[in-house]
């Protein structure tokens, strides 16, 4: 016989093993719509989907496509709603790791359909299909975008100086003291918002560390390389060199990137060195006649090593647990045709990752091109990274160096620290 | 102390003079709102002409109409369960002075401490499992749930101070328990139910991410998601965001004001009572 | 509502009044589904390896409270919570008592000042974040002002300092809950019976006086409500600091919610974030079960 205290205790945990039974049985129903003609699409990407849905509900009259757009907080409801089985049919993911709605975390729980062997399947880059496959081989997501960073200039306000976007190390700091002497900010940075302090350190090591060593987060992964002892130490040093230069605004930590953004609408920033999408975003919210210009942004003296950082942007996937998937998988294979990615690459203001044999107007689209094809591109390190932890210690470093507190050496060590938990 | 003195006056003037600082950051709020593109920038990044024209954009492309219907009624519903059932639960704790209520009294107060990540999975799974994600009932469900330490306590610190009197001549006249309640001791809460309602229908009119969780994509936007249909991924409209802000926020003040003036009219009945 | 009499009332035979036990029910049975058994679920998985994706999970006893105590950037979040709860506690208290006791005067802007003072709190606390973040830039609305009022040399990096960043979230946070304040100290006030302090008044007593010893003794429980809800929501502080600074920079205004936040969603280590949170629970219940002593006796006294 169990004595008072022992059944007390078995009964705690029968309570908390019903508890969890009741929190864990997956819901066995697919979520959005319930009508069998509404496929629904979750992203976090603005009007782009929204942009090409018009064709699909043609091609299949009665179907109706609804876009859920969540920019907030988008990684933390889609993966709680995969958690409780009521995610929408087709879901936005990110490439690779990083995230609970990457390929390679929501991918390897089950989450995402297999779909290596729809027809487009073939058309996929190879760099890019590694990024789309999970852990045991499975391609999951077709690739919308082809995303780079660079430097986003205000043409107008360059040709009122009589100045051109730099090609070389040289040029981009006698490009600052320009600036400076006519009394406007070279490059607007507003590192308040911390994603932006990995753009240019992510596009300088593109030149820098993964131009020379394309396998340089392997060999981490195998010790051979770290942070601390590779070109990642130069890139963080001209970042300071520019800081010190004057090429940014007063006190980047303090300023919100929204901030930037206007300034370089209005001219008093020249420039910005932020992600390829930001083109039609700060031209969107300027003024009329406001003319960008996209370069790739220097790391050396020699134009010719330049590589532009870019890799495969948002990806779409089929919520394994929808119950329409035929619907969903021809969803996916329509996102895949030329004239889909073309429409939605530029209503998303970047270049389309499977065009197929069509050509991209767009001078974005025209820049990137070019590098794809002379082969001058690196993939952003942080898909690449084994553990979540490195790029936030990137972010506080970046800061920390912008307020004194730091120095690139320690920032470094702190990444090759996070690299290998 | 019923005069205005020259004393009143000076208080009145420093007051003044608080407000305005208070609403300095209200008036670059309207500023950008209210940003004219082409227009002349002044004082407080006010610029000349002002540009109305945002207000009613925001109104329009984030479908706000709809968004406020659904706020209130979700709000509406919530608050007012909230308070039937908070104020019957306190008058119950605290005049049953026995071990258990007070047990009880601190179990509801121990609500308080939770920081909302701890029960966020699990709940979110229970739901689903009821099939309830996308229906705003378990919007309700949740603010009435989670809102009932809040209330409960406040009910009870100042129903502890309400003479019981009333209450006993009633007892003694025979009422039912719950007759008794709504017609004698209900009225006498006026100010607190007044306080209770304004402030947890501000916080459910406010909350982003339990709406953003349990409603996404549905037809049941509330007015804080539609305020962010103009955060993108990179950055915010925010002209837009601030106009939607201002249409957004019209209703609750509407709603301060009137129960504001049930506060007064509870207190003047209160006194005479 | 209060008059002064039941505070001198013996505690008086309440046989008569017992208000049936099932008056309780609802409020309770919503209490424990939607706050206590989901929380116990939480802190039930906070000794799993459960990474909240997914249905499998193993137990792992403390070691996720183990890893978390281990962690050096807790310490300081902690610190920073403590420093924001303290400051902003009294800045919000002292500023929205005075406030009630301004516009419970006989001003006649009263109505008006109620709203204005009120204005700040019905704005959603991540937008009120974002637009502090604008007013602070170097080039925003308050260096402009201190230059244009010849304090120039005020002029701050509000948000970029790492000195400064946790002062300025705590302006902000008190410009949005003063007036939150004040409703509660406003609600208390109204009840002080006008008889008492006209009383005190021909006794010569001047205004100062009488509201010191005899209008604060009896808002006590306005003041107790205050007190605790003030220091619990800001111990639990998260809206404002992430929107005005998501924690840094480099960690200068982390607090303890943004790190369970970070924990789960960008660390990924889910695990982890669940005993960050039952660790948080317990500080608040510590800290909040002591001040409510400590001011409930007062008040009772």
């Amino acid at each position: 016989m169990l004595s008072t205290k022992t059944r007390r205790r078995t009964g705690a945990a029968a309570l908390a093993a019903a508890l969890t039974a009741t929190a864990l049985a997956g819901c066995s129903t697919g979520g959005g719509s319930d009508d069998a003609n509404v496929l629904t699409v979750a992203t976090n990407g603005g009007d782009a989907m929204k942009a090409v849905i018009a064709a699909f509900e043609e091609a299949n009259p009665g179907v109706t496509v609804e876009v859920r757009d969540s920019p907030e907080n988008y990684q933390q409801v889609t993966a709680t709603q995969l958690t409780g089985g009521t995610a929408p049919d087709v879901i936005q993911v990110f490439p690779g790791t990083g995230n609970n709605v990457s390929v390679k975390i929501a991918g390897d729980k089950g989450f995402l359909l297999d779909v290596s062997d729809a027809d487009w399947a073939d058309t996929v880059p190879e760099s890019s299909r590694d990024l789309l496959t999970t852990d045991d081989g499975a391609l999951v997501a077709v690739p919308m975008t082809f995303s780079s960073i660079g430097g986003i200039y205000n043409q107008g306000a360059l040709d009122e100086l009589g100045l051109t976007a730099p090609a070389t190390w040289t040029e981009v700091l006698q490009f600052c003291t320009d600036a400076a002497e006519a009394g406007k900010v070279a490059y607007g940075l507003g590192l308040s918002d911390t994603w932006t302090t990995q753009l240019i350190p992510y596009a300088l090591t593109a030149t820098l560390v993964y131009a020379e060593d394309p396998d340089f987060a392997q060999h981490q992964v195998e010790g051979t390389a770290t942070f601390a002892d590779s070109p990642w130490q130069t890139a963080l040093e001209q970042y300071v060199e520019m800081n010190d230069a004057g090429c940014f605004n007063e006190s980047p930590n303090g300023t919100p990137y929204s901030e930037v953004q206007d300034a370089v609408r209005s001219g008093d920033t020249l420039a910005t060195v932020s992600v390829a999408a930001e083109n039609s975003t700060i031209a969107a919210g300027g003024p009329e006649g406001l003319e960008l210009t996209y370069a790739a942004f220097p790391a050396t003296d020699d134009p010719a090593d330049t590589f532009l950082s870019a890799t495969t942007g948002p990806s779409f996937a089929v919520n394994a647990a929808t119950d329409k998937t035929d619907l969903a998988k021809e969803f996916l294979a329509f996102l895949a045709e030329p004239e889909t990615q073309i429409a939605y690459a530029d209503r998303y203001g970047d270049t389309a990752a499977l065009p197929g044999d069509m050509a991209q107007d767009s001078a974005v689209a025209q820049l990137v091109t070019g590098y794809v094809n002379e082969g001058r591109v690196a993939s952003w390190p942080d898909q690449l990274w084994p553990s979540t932890t490195v790029q936030p210690a990137l972010f506080d470093g970046v800061q920390a160096v912008f307020s004194g507190q730091s120095t690139p050496a320690d920032v470094l060590a702190t990444m090759d620290q996070a690299f290998h938990e | 102390m019923n005069r205005y003195t020259w004393r009143t006056c000076c208080l009145e003037i420093a007051l003044l003079a608080v407000a305005f600082v208070f609403m300095v950051p209200m008036f670059v709020l309207v500023a950008v709102a209210l940003r004219h593109p082409d227009g002349v920038q002044g004082f407080l990044g006010f610029t000349w002409p002002l540009d109305f024209s945002n207000l009613g954009d925001a109104w329009v492309e984030s479908a706000m109409g709809p968004s406020i219907i659904n706020s209130t009624w979700i709000t509406g519903v919530s608050v007012a369960l909230i308070i039937a059932l908070a104020s019957t639960a306190a008058y119950t704790l605290t005049r049953r002075t026995q071990h258990w209520t007070k047990g009880l009294f601190y179990l509801f107060l121990a609500g308080f401490l939770f920081p909302g990540q701890l029960a966020m999975l699990p709940l979110y799974l229970a739901f689903a499992k009821l099939g309830m994600v996308g229906n705003p009932l378990a919007v309700v469900l949740i603010n009435v749930g989670g809102f009932m330490p809040f209330a409960i306590f406040l009910y009870s610190v100042f129903l502890r101070d309400l003479p019981k009197e009333y209450e006993e001549s009633a007892t003694i006249d025979g009422a039912m328990p719950m007759r008794m309640f709504w017609s004698v001791v209900f009225p006498l809460l006026r100010p607190v139910t007044g306080t209770v309602g304004i402030l947890t229908a501000l916080a459910i009119w406010n909350d982003f991410f339990t709406p953003l969780l349990y409603l996404t994509g549905g037809d049941s936007r509330t007015a804080p998601l539609s305020v962010f249909t103009f955060v993108s991924l990179y950055g915010a409209d925010w002209p837009m965001v601030f106009s939607a802000l201002i249409t957004s926020v019209v209703p609750i003040l509407i709603a301060y004001v009137l129960m504001q003036r049930f506060i007064m009219r509870g207190f003047a009945s209160g006194l005479k009572g | 509502m209060m008059p002064i009499k039941s505070r001198s009332a013996k505690p008086v035979r309440t046989a008569g009044i017992k208000p049936p036990v099932w008056f309780l029910a609802p409020a309770v049975l919503l209490y424990l589904a939607i706050v206590l058994i989901p929380n116990g679920q939480g802190l039930f998985f906070s000794f799993t390896d459960w990474d909240g994706l997914g249905s499998t999970w193993a137990p792992v006893g403390i070691d996720n409270y183990r890893a978390v105590l281990s962690d050096p950037n807790s310490l300081q979040a902690i610190l920073n919570t403590f420093m924001l709860t303290l400051i902003v506690t009294i800045g919000q208290n002292v500023i929205g008592l005075l406030l009630a006791l301004g516009v419970n005067s006989r001003v006649k802007s009263r109505h008006l000042l109620r709203l204005v003072f009120f204005l700040p709190v019905v704005l959603t606390p991540i937008v009120a974040g974002y637009l502090w973040k604008y007013l602070l830039t170097p080039n925003g609305t308050l260096n402009g002002l201190l230059e244009s009022t010849g304090l120039g040399a005020w002029r701050q990096n509000w948000l970029g300092d790492p000195e400064i960043v946790l002062y300025s979230i705590c302006a902000a946070v008190i410009w949005q809950g003063a007036g939150y304040s004040m409703v509660i100290y406003l609600a208390g006030l109204q009840a002080v019976p006008a008889e008492a302090l006209e009383a005190a008044a021909i006794d010569g007593a001047g205004a100062a006086r009488r509201t010191w010893s005899i209008t604060l003794p009896l808002i006590n429980g306005a003041i107790v409500v205050n007190l605790l809800l003030c220091v619990i929501g800001n111990l639990k502080q998260f809206d404002t600091v992430f929107s005005m600074s998501e924690g840094g920079p480099s960690g200068a205004s982390e607090t303890m919610a943004t790190i369970v936040y970070k924990t789960a969603f960008t660390y990924l280590e889910y695990p982890n974030a669940l005993a960050q949170g039952a660790i948080l629970t317990l500080l608040v219940g510590v800290i909040g079960f002591v001040q409510f002593r400590l001011t409930q006796r007062k008040a009772l006294a």
